[in-house]
C-alpha cells in the first residue's frame, strides 16, 4: 500500500537579507511515518529548510502543504510539527519533568493526565525516574533525551531534528542513532533529520536528500544513494570514492586511468565526457602478470591498516586511486587495476564536478 | 598568584581610604555626641570667675572646645515621629519612582530587543544620550519647561487662546490658566523617574538580549503564542536584570536631595535633605550619621529582600551556566 504524503514541500526559495540564496527552489514530497534525512555540508541549506517547515523562517516563494493545506503562514505554535533543537533549547529554570510537560501545560491540559504522560516518555527515551532532575546536571546525551520527549509529547504528526546528534561523542552518537530509529518506529510518526554525517544519514533514513548549495543533489533510499549516486558531489560526500574524469567511448564501453574499461551504461553518446566515480571497495587489484585479468596497470604507493579493511593508494599514470581490501600488497607491488562493469558508477558533467575533481586529483599529489 | 595579589593592591588601598574609612568615621559620628568639655566655674583670688578643667588646670574664659562623647541620645532623636514621617516620605517617592521605571522601562527593553527592530544600539544611545548632560542641567531644564510662566504653561495658554473649545473645556474641568506643575510630590517623581529610568532600561535591555533566542523559538515550537511565551520565557530569565534596574533606580532615589529641592522646591523634603542640612547648615554631623546609618540599614534591609526573592526562584545560576 501506497504511504500518504503529509508533507509537500514545492518549490522553496529562500534568499537571505545578503542576497544569499539559502534554498534554490526545493521540492521534495515527505510521507506518512517516514523518516527521511537532509544530508549536506554547513551551508547547504538544509537546516534553513527545516526551520520554513517549523515556521521560523519564511521563504521567498514556493509553498509547503501540510495534508494539502499551505502552512507558510502559520506561526511555529499553530503548526503540527515539533522541532528537537540542533542545541536542544531546553529551559535550564524547569526540571525535566517541567520541560517535557511544558507543551501541555501550555494548552492547559490535566496535570495528573501529563504527568503519567511524561513518565512514559521519559521511559520510551530511556530516562525512566528522572523527572526531578535539573538540566543543567544532565549529559549531553540524556538533555538530548529529553528535547525529544519534550518534542514527542505533543504528539506532532512530523518531528523535525535538527543535527540533534551533532554534539555527542561517537559512541552515545551510535547509541542515539539507535534509539531514534526505534523512538520513530514505536510513535509512528514522520521524522525529518538534518545532519552533515553521511553515516549517520545512511544507518537511519528511509530516504535520503543530499544538498549541495540550496538544492536537493539527490533524494532516494540510502542504497540508491550509495551505489548509484547521479552526481559527483554526491558520491563524492557518501562513502569513500575515487572519482575522476573519464570519457564514453560508446554505450557499454568507457575509457578513464588510460584504459577501456567496459561498463553497463548506455545513452551518453560517443566520446562524451563524463565523471567516473568508483567505491573503493570494488576495485579489485591482481598480480601485475595475472593473464587472466585486464586492466592499467599501477603500483602500490602505500598500505594502512584500518582494521576491517586495508587502504592502499594505488599510482596509475598521473592518478591515484584508493583502493580498500582484506588483502595486504606490500608497497612497491606492480599490480592490474580490475573493476566490474557494473561497480563503474558513469555520470554526467555536473556543476560541482570541477572542484569535486580537482579535490580528487590534488590526493595524486 | 603573587602577582595577582600585587595588583589588588592599589584596589584595597582604594577602597580602606575611600570606604571603610569613611564608613567607620560615620558609624564613629553616628554614635557619639560632642559635649562641653567638662569643667567647674570657681572663684579666682581677683574675684573673677574662672574654670577649673578635670586635669586641675584654671583657665579664665570658658574653654569653646567640644568633647565626642559616646552616647545614644541622637538615635533617640531619630526615631521621633518628625524624621521617621521623613524616612516613610522617601521610602514612598521611591518605591513610586521605581514602579514607574520599571513600567516604562521593560516595555522600552523589550521593544529594543524585539527581532525585528532594527538598530538597537542606536535608539538606546538616543536615550543615554542625555544622561551625558549634567545631572543638574537637566533637572534645571525641567524646571523652566514646568515652571509656572515655564514653556508647557506657555503652550498650554496659547493652545487655549486659540482654541476657544479647548479653553473653555479646561475651564470646566476647573483647570487655572497657570497649572502649578511643579513644587510637589509628583514633580519630585518626575524628575527622579526622568533621571533614574536609564538605569532600570539598561540591566534589563542586556539580559533580555542574552536570553537565548533558540528558547523563544523552542517555546514557539511547543505551542506557546507570543504572550505565553513572554509569560513563560522572557519574564522569568529577565528577573535578574529587573531586580538590578530596581535597586539602581531605588537606592539613589531614597537618599537622593538634590532634585527634591529643585522640583520640589523645599516644599517636599525628603531624609536626604535633612541629612544634607545636618552636614550644612546645622553642621550637626553627628545626628547627621546617625541619619544616614539608619538610610543604609533601610537600604540594606531592602537590598536583602530582594536578594531573597531573587535567590528562591534564580534562573540566573543556570542561565549562566547554558
Amino acid at each position: 500500500m501506497e504511504a500518504k504524503t503529509i508533507l509537500s514541500i514545492k518549490d522553496v526559495r529562500v534568499v537571505f537579507e545578503d542576497g544569499f540564496v539559502a534554498l534554490g527552489g526545493v521540492s521534495i514530497d515527505i510521507k506518512e511515518n517516514e523518516f527521511v534525512t537532509l544530508l549536506g555540508p554547513s551551508g547547504c541549506g538544509k537546516t534553513t529548510l527545516l526551520r520554513c517547515i517549523g515556521g521560523f523562517e519564511k521563504p521567498n516563494s514556493g509553498e509547503i502543504l501540510y495534508k494539502g493545506e499551505n502552512i507558510i503562514p502559520l506561526p511555529p505554535y499553530k503548526r503540527h510539527v515539533n522541532t528537537v533543537f540542533q542545541r536542544y533549547a531546553l529551559f535550564p529554570h524547569l526540571n525535566v519533568a517541567q520541560n517535557v510537560a511544558f507543551g501541555p501545560d501550555l494548552r492547559g491540559e490535566d496535570k495528573k493526565k501529563t504527568a503519567a504522560e511524561v513518565s512514559r516518555l521519559l521511559a520510551l527515551v530511556g530516562l525512566a525516574g528522572f523527572e526531578k532532575r535539573k538540566i543543567a546536571s544532565l549529559s549531553g546525551g540524556q538533555q538530548q533525551r529529553v528535547a525529544i520527549a519534550r518534542a514527542l509529547i505533543n504528539k506532532p504528526a512530523v518531528l523535525l531534528l535538527d543535527e540533534p546528534l551533532g554534539a555527542l561523542d561517537l559512541k552515545i552518537r551510535r547509541e542515539m542513532q539507535i534509539e531514534l530509529k526505534r523512538i520513530q518506529r514505536e510513535s509512528g510518526i514522520t521524522f525529518i533529520f538534518v545532519t552533515h554525517d553521511q553515516e549517520e544519514a545512511l544507518t537511519m533514513s528511509d530516504r535520503i536528500a543530499v544538498m549541495q548549495a540550496g538544492q536537493i543533489q539527490q533524494l532516494g533510499t540510502p542504497e540508491d544513494i550509495y551505489n548509484e549516486p547521479l552526481t559527483a558531489f554526491v558520491a563524492d560526500f557518501i562513502g569513500d570514492s575515487d572519482i575522476m574524469p573519464g570519457m564514453m567511448v560508446r554505450d557499454r564501453l568507457v575509457r578513464f586511468l588510460g584504459w577501456e574499461f567496459p561498463c553497463i551504461d548506455e545513452g551518453f553518446g560517443e566520446n562524451a565526457d563524463v565523471d567516473i566515480v568508483l567505491r573503493p571497495e570494488d576495485v579489485k587489484l591482481k598480480p601485475a602478470d595475472d593473464e587472466t585479468a585486464f586492466g592499467p596497470l599501477g603500483v602500490v604507493e602505500s598500505l594502512l591498516f584500518k582494521g576491517v579493511h586495508y587502504e592502499m593508494r594505488v599510482r596509475c599514470g598521473e592518478s591515484v586511486v584508493i583502493v580498500h581490501s582484506t588483502h595486504a600488497r606490500q608497497v612497491g607491488t606492480r599490480v592490474k587495476l580490475t573493476v566490474a562493469p557494473e561497480d563503474i558508477q558513469v555520470m554526467h558533467k555536473s556543476e560541482s564536478s570541477d572542484a569535486v575533481l580537482k579535490k580528487h586529483a590534488a590526493r595524486a599529489k | 598568584m603573587r602577582k595577582n595579589k600585587a595588583l589588588a593592591v592599589p584596589f584595597i588601598l582604594w577602597a580602606v581610604l575611600f570606604v571603610v574609612v569613611p564608613l567607620a568615621m560615620i558609624v564613629w559620628y553616628g554614635v557619639t555626641v560632642d559635649e562641653p568639655v567638662p569643667c567647674t566655674e570657681v572663684l579666682l583670688d581677683d574675684g573673677t570667675i574662672g574654670y577649673e578643667l578635670e586635669d586641675g588646670t584654671i583657665v579664665d574664659t570658658k574653654p569653646w572646645q567640644k568633647k565626642a562623647v559616646i552616647s545614644l541620645s541622637n538615635f533617640k532623636r531619630m526615631i521621633e515621629p518628625t524624621y521617621l514621617r521623613l524616612l516613610l516620605r522617601s521610602l514612598k517617592i521611591a518605591v513610586i519612582t521605581t514602579l514607574i521605571c520599571l513600567l516604562l522601562g521593560y516595555p522600552v527593553a523589550l521593544i529594543l530587543t524585539g527581532k525585528d527592530f532594527k538598530r538597537p544600539a542606536l535608539w538606546l544611545m538616543l536615550l543615554v544620550l542625555p544622561m551625558w548632560m549634567n545631572f543638574l542641567l537637566r533637572t534645571y531644564s525641567w524646571m523652566s519647561i514646568l515652571e509656572n510662566s515655564g514653556i508647557l504653561n506657555n503652550w498650554i495658554a496659547s493652545l487655549r487662546d486659540a482654541i476657544p473649545a479647548f479653553d473653555s473645556w479646561l475651564t470646566n474641568m476647573g483647570v487655572r490658566r497657570k497649572i502649578i506643575f511643579l513644587y510637589n510630590e509628583n514633580a519630585v517623581i518626575l524628575g527622579m523617574v526622568y533621571n533614574y529610568l536609564s538605569f532600570m532600561i539598561m540591566p534589563i535591555y542586556t539580559v533580555i538580549e542574552k536570553i537565548d533566542k533558540n528558547l523563544l523559538e523552542a517555546a514557539a515550537d511547543l505551542g506557546a503564542n507570543p504572550v505565553k511565551s513572554f509569560l513563560r520565557v522572557t519574564l522569568p530569565y529577565s528577573m535578574p536584570g529587573v531586580m538590578e534596574g530596581i535597586t539602581m533606580v531605588f537606592v539613589p532615589a531614597v537618599t537622593t536631595f538634590v532634585i527634591s529641592q529643585l522640583m520640589g522646591g523645599g516644599k517636599v523634603p525628603l531624609i536626604g535633605d535633612i541629612i544634607q542640612n545636618q552636614f550644612g547648615k546645622s553642621s550637626d554631623w553627628h545626628f547627621g550619621s546617625t541619619l544616614s546609618l539608619l538610610v543604609m540599614v533601610v537600604v540594606l534591609a531592602f537590598m536583602g529582600a530582594l536578594g531573597h526573592i531573587d535567590k528562591d526562584e534564580d534562573p540566573v545560576k543556570e542561565v549562566r551556566i547554558l
